[in-house]
């Protein structure tokens, strides 16, 4: 049985939430109470993942941490028409693990000034901001380019990756952290996109569609 | 300095976004002279521009559902017909005609030269020269390029460009292998220019829309005057938007 170490508000916990239900998999969520009890800085979850982050997957004692190495994990493990995580392409999975660590880059900007609006989080709140427009204008040029050539994900043409499912939260979210989407049209085309995809599921600040 | 904010602009036709970037279903949030914008098409095909509020609690309409006819709200689920705006269904009183007064404000839109263009006012002194104001005449091949969003105000990015493109466009960026000159001002937020590419040295005229959504941000619009070819399409499209990105770059550095 997978268990998965979750925290309802967390963009990172929702992405695996996400993905698990895209592939059908069951799962037993087990809370920990990120806000405001700190469950996962408690010695308990530290036994569990000693950086105490969410998420945590365990699946048959078999644990693992970090939401872009789960995404992996589960696409390699579940995913049987490769395509969310074609391990036999090199190419594609270079490029996928490229935006798996842009994708952490989003969490330390984009979900670090969304902690510190709504979570009281002490930071360099408009150094976060800056740093979170220019990743996202980066990513909305590559969006555009993208479609031009037909290609609606952000590693290829017709099948999503698990690169789409990790950027998506943090962006979804940005506005939670003051972070205005207006001026990055091609990355609202590709979140309508994606909540075009067959079992999406929302979160609290993420709709079923809409921009 | 006159003010982007400045009433009388309200009366002018500005370019907001690429007609073919409003696909259906969808719902592009904009701003112009400060006010925010929902942009969005029907299944047959119509534009709406509309004040990006729902006129029941303020939510921002465009975080709602295109639903082909009309636009639903995100919060209460009330709904607004496209062009007209008027709320046709609330969902809280299902046997209720929705009064007349629950009506979205809706801006006049058309869609011309690969933009869809909007005007916040109707200006009656204008009304007949409004063509004038698109600057462009008929039979011209066109071609929209990557419109550039910058954080700095419309009066800066058209006093950079009349600065610098006068002669030669000075941008200092090895890989930018294009240049602007011979830089005229049709009016305020519209300038036309000589776009050269430096390996070909062929030269194309081509026109920079500004669209001012607030005080301090703008959009460029640059509309080629030309078409493009297929083969060599993409590597155009690339080239045109490492200019606009770099005079973004610069006009956000500098900017006073």
């Amino acid at each position: 049985m997978i268990k998965l170490y979750d925290y309802e508000l967390s963009g990172n916990c929702y992405k695996l939430r996400l993905f698990l239900n895209i592939l059908n998999v069951d799962y037993d969520r087990i809370p920990v109470d990120f806000y405001p009890g700190r469950e996962h800085k408690s010695d308990w979850f530290l036994q569990i993942n000693p950086l105490g982050q969410l998420p945590v997957l365990d699946h048959d004692g078999f644990v693992l941490r970090d939401a872009q190495a789960i995404l992996t994990y589960l696409a390699a493990k579940f995913d049987a028409s490769h395509k969310w995580y074609p391990t036999g392409d090199a190419e594609i999975l270079g490029k996928i693990n490229m935006w798996l660590s842009f994708a952490d880059s989003i969490t330390a900007t984009a979900s670090a000034a969304r902690l510190h609006d709504g979570l009281f989080y002490q930071l360099d709140i408009e150094a976060a901001r800056t740093n979170a427009h220019s990743l996202f204008r980066v990513l909305d040029e590559h969006l555009w380019f993208a479609e031009e050539q037909r290609q609606a994900w952000i590693c290829t043409d017709k099948h999503p990756t698990i690169a789409d499912i990790a950027c998506f939260p943090y962006i979804m979210l940005s506005e939670e952290g003051g972070i205005s989407r207006m001026a990055y049209p091609a990355i609202c085309r590709w979140t309508d996109r994606l909540r075009e995809i067959p079992n999406f599921i929302a979160m609290s600040g993420i709709f079923e569609s809409g921009s | 300095m006159t003010s982007v904010l400045d009433q009388s602009f309200r009366g002018w036709w500005f370019p907001v976004v690429r007609s073919q970037e409003i696909g259906l279903r969808h719902i592009h949030r904009s701003q112009l002279l400060n006010q925010e914008l929902a942009i969005w098409r029907d299944d047959g095909g119509q534009i709406n521009a509309w004040e990006n509020r729902c006129p029941h609690r303020g939510t921002r309409l465009s975080i709602g559902l295109n639903t082909g006819a009309e636009i639903k709200c995100q919060y209460h689920g009330w709904r607004y017909a496209s062009q007209s705006g008027q709320c046709t269904f609330i969902p809280a009183h299902p046997n209720m005609e929705p009064s007349p007064r629950y009506c979205v404000n809706t801006y006049e839109c058309i869609e011309k030269y690969g933009y869809v263009w909007v005007r916040l006012e109707k200006d009656k002194d204008k009304d007949e020269d409004i063509e004038s104001l698109f600057v462009l005449t008929e039979k011209l091949s066109l071609t929209t390029l990557r419109s550039v969003y910058t954080m700095a105000s419309t009066t800066r990015i058209r006093d950079w460009l009349i600065n610098n493109c006068e002669s030669q466009l000075k941008v200092n960026s090895p890989s930018l292998d294009c240049s602007l000159t011979g830089i005229q001002q049709h009016h305020s937020f519209c300038l036309e220019a000589l776009s050269i590419n430096n390996q070909t040295e062929k030269s194309v005229t081509m026109f920079i829309y500004l669209h001012p959504l607030t005080d301090d941000a703008t959009v460029i619009h640059p509309l080629l005057n030309a078409s493009i070819s297929p083969e060599i399409r993409l590597d155009e499209l690339r080239r045109y938007n490492r200019l606009f990105g770099t005079i973004r770059d610069v006009c956000e550095t500098d900017n006073v």
